[in-house]
């Protein structure tokens, strides 16, 4: 009967969640590590800030009476701010495409031989430099 | 009568994990997009039961937020994809100025 | 009764981290979004099990509406780059899927490769089992609910985290506004927008929808904001649903953008801001310190910052949606 009450102790959301929380964190690292396609790294932030958000209101829920609120209302900051910056980073991975051709972050050193892709034709492009040669490998003749 | 709310909640989430297998395999988008919308309608009707179960009644304004705005991503969906009608329908060739690639990912 | 909680955590929970593996795993970005879009709504349930129904409003309205338009939006935006770049240049090869300028390229990722599974898969082991580690054997400690409880009477609203937001950590939510002006910022910084490519309304059903749910989006996202002063509700789950509201009527009828006036449109993205500067400053002068209000001043000054930081937020949701300054002004 101990070990039963144990084990709903243990089962209690303010430990469960916060668990699920820290998986989702490192399942969001692992995602960014190995994905390549900037969307796909995109995805894997918003689930390691969702982890971040799991682990935060899931302490705030622990022991007895009304969650605490200051931890609700971070995570509230935390949620527009989040999708903010996911609006602002997609915006960038669409100009990038624009601009390359990809939208894929390819590992290894950047090859300055590399031909650099045709610009000229994006007239919006007018009062930036030129887009650095990007690292893709594909490209090489 | 909590426990059977609950419990009903437990089936429906259920259900919802069932549906991913067609998300996961498609084929097309539609199928997808559509199982995504069937975990909305499931989703409001788990907040709501939630909402019976657990006596918070402010769950019910969350639902009503789900309701209403489970809509917009079908909303962006159709407006870029179209509807999945066949290629040789009539309301298809009205628009011979619309033949982006077909999406049957 | 418990045992039907404790069983609805442990599915909801390995639910929600299944999706979020298929969602990171998987090579088609379509289905990715999908899942994320899925993965979205299974949070708001954990948020309502958390004890949190103001961030599953919030999350509602942003992670199962506006996240996934914007994705999809996104995705489309790739998809029609890639081919314009391809039908503009005839001398390149037609799209392959396995050569190195495939169209699908853009929606699509391939497998990663071999060599950097071990790595990635023992740093994100040990970071993941210090968290568990660290989460499982912190100290017991009431938070700060007791001391947020014994000032709630001079916070000017009945419902803590409203009161938290715009009262006693306003300068918190003060800089989150801020912070979401500077990410549209950085979108306007890019050039103007471009259409969000669209096909024709495939029937009388969607502008038929449309109608309907846009002024019914309207009413909640003003109720939401009214209740956020004695129940969960508030600015930021008002400025998600309008802006979800306002998204739906960017949708409706993409090809006539840009609709959006240049002074009132810049008036309004930074209402929110200006005026929790301006009460700020004021508080200064009065004496209360930089955000501090007079008490009897509390709830018309909050619930002013609320109205303009609402207007403010779903301004900049639909704003960053389109992606891009509006065009006709390229001052």
């Amino acid at each position: 009967m101990n070990g039963l009450a144990e084990l709903a102790h243990t089962l209690a959301p303010g430990l469960l969640y916060p668990t699920g929380g820290a998986i989702l964190f490192a399942m969001g690292l692992y995602g960014l590590i190995r994905r390549h396609h900037l969307v796909l790294r995109i995805l894997a932030l918003n689930i390691m800030g969702s982890g971040v958000f799991m682990v935060l209101l899931g302490v705030a829920a622990r022991g007895e009476g009304p969650p605490d609120p200051v931890a609700q209302a971070l995570t509230l900051t935390g949620i527009v701010v989040a999708v903010s910056a996911t609006a602002f980073a997609l915006a960038l991975v669409v100009h990038l495409t624009r601009l390359t051709g990809h939208a894929v972050m390819l590992p290894g050193p950047p090859d300055d031989d590399a031909p650099v892709e045709d610009i000229s034709r994006e007239e919006h492009h007018a009062d930036g430099g030129p887009a650095a040669p990007h690292p893709d490998q594909d490209r090489n003749p | 009568m909590s426990a059977f709310y609950l419990a009903a909640a437990l089936f429906l989430l259920a259900t919802i994990l069932l549906g991913l297998i067609r998300v996961l395999r498609g084929p097309g988008s539609g199928d997808r997009m559509l199982a995504a919308q069937l975990f909305g309608t499931t989703g409001v009707t788990i907040l709501l039961l939630l909402s019976m179960a657990l006596g918070e009644s402010a769950l019910v304004d969350v639902a009503l937020v789900f309701a209403l705005l489970a809509v917009v991503a079908a909303v962006a969906f159709v407006r870029q994809h179209g509807l999945p009608e066949p290629p040789d329908t009539p309301v298809h060739r009205q628009h011979p100025e619309d033949r982006g690639p077909r999406d049957d990912r | 009764m418990s045992l039907l909680l404790v069983i609805f955590d442990l599915v909801l929970l390995a639910g929600i981290i299944g999706v979020a593996w298929r969602c990171l795993a998987s090579t088609d970005l379509f289905r990715a979004v999908v899942l994320f879009i899925t993965f979205g709504l299974l949070l708001a349930l954990a948020w309502v099990r958390l004890e949190a129904p103001d961030i599953a409003l919030a999350e509602a309205a942003i992670g199962a509406g506006i996240t996934g338009a914007l994705l999809l939006v996104t995705l489309e935006r790739l998809r029609s780059i890639m081919a314009e770049r391809h039908s503009g240049r005839p001398h390149t090869p037609p799209p392959d899927p396995s050569g190195p300028h495939a169209l699908l390229r853009a929606l699509h990722d391939p497998p990663p490769e071999r060599h950097s599974f071990f790595p990635a898969l023992i740093f994100a082991l040990v970071v993941g089992s210090l968290l568990v580690t660290a989460l499982w054997h912190q100290p017991q400690s009431t938070g700060l609910e007791p001391v947020v409880d014994a000032h709630m009477d001079v916070s000017g609203v009945d419902h803590p985290i409203t009161a938290v937001l715009l009262n006693f950590r306003a300068y918190d939510t003060f800089l989150e506004l801020a912070i979401v002006l500077i990410a549209l910022l950085g979108a306007w910084s890019l050039g103007r927008h471009d259409l969000i490519p669209a096909r024709p309304a495939p029937g009388p059903i969607l502008p038929g929808t449309l109608r309907l749910l846009v002024p019914v989006a309207i009413v909640t996202g003003v109720y939401v904001l009214w209740a956020g002063s004695h129940a969960p509700g508030g600015a930021f789950q008002a400025g998600a649903i309008l802006g979800a509201a306002g998204i739906l009527l960017v949708l409706a009828r993409p090809r006539q953008l840009p609709m959006a006036p240049g002074i009132p449109l810049r008036l309004g993205i930074t209402a929110g801001v200006a005026l929790f500067l301006l009460v700020g400053l004021y508080g200064l002068g009065a004496g209360h310190g930089f955000l501090g209000y007079a008490d009897a001043w509390a709830y018309p000054l909050i619930i002013l910052i609320e109205v303009a930081a609402t207007l403010s937020i779903a301004l900049t949701l639909v704003a960053l949606f389109v992606a891009g300054r509006p065009a006709g002004d390229d001052a």
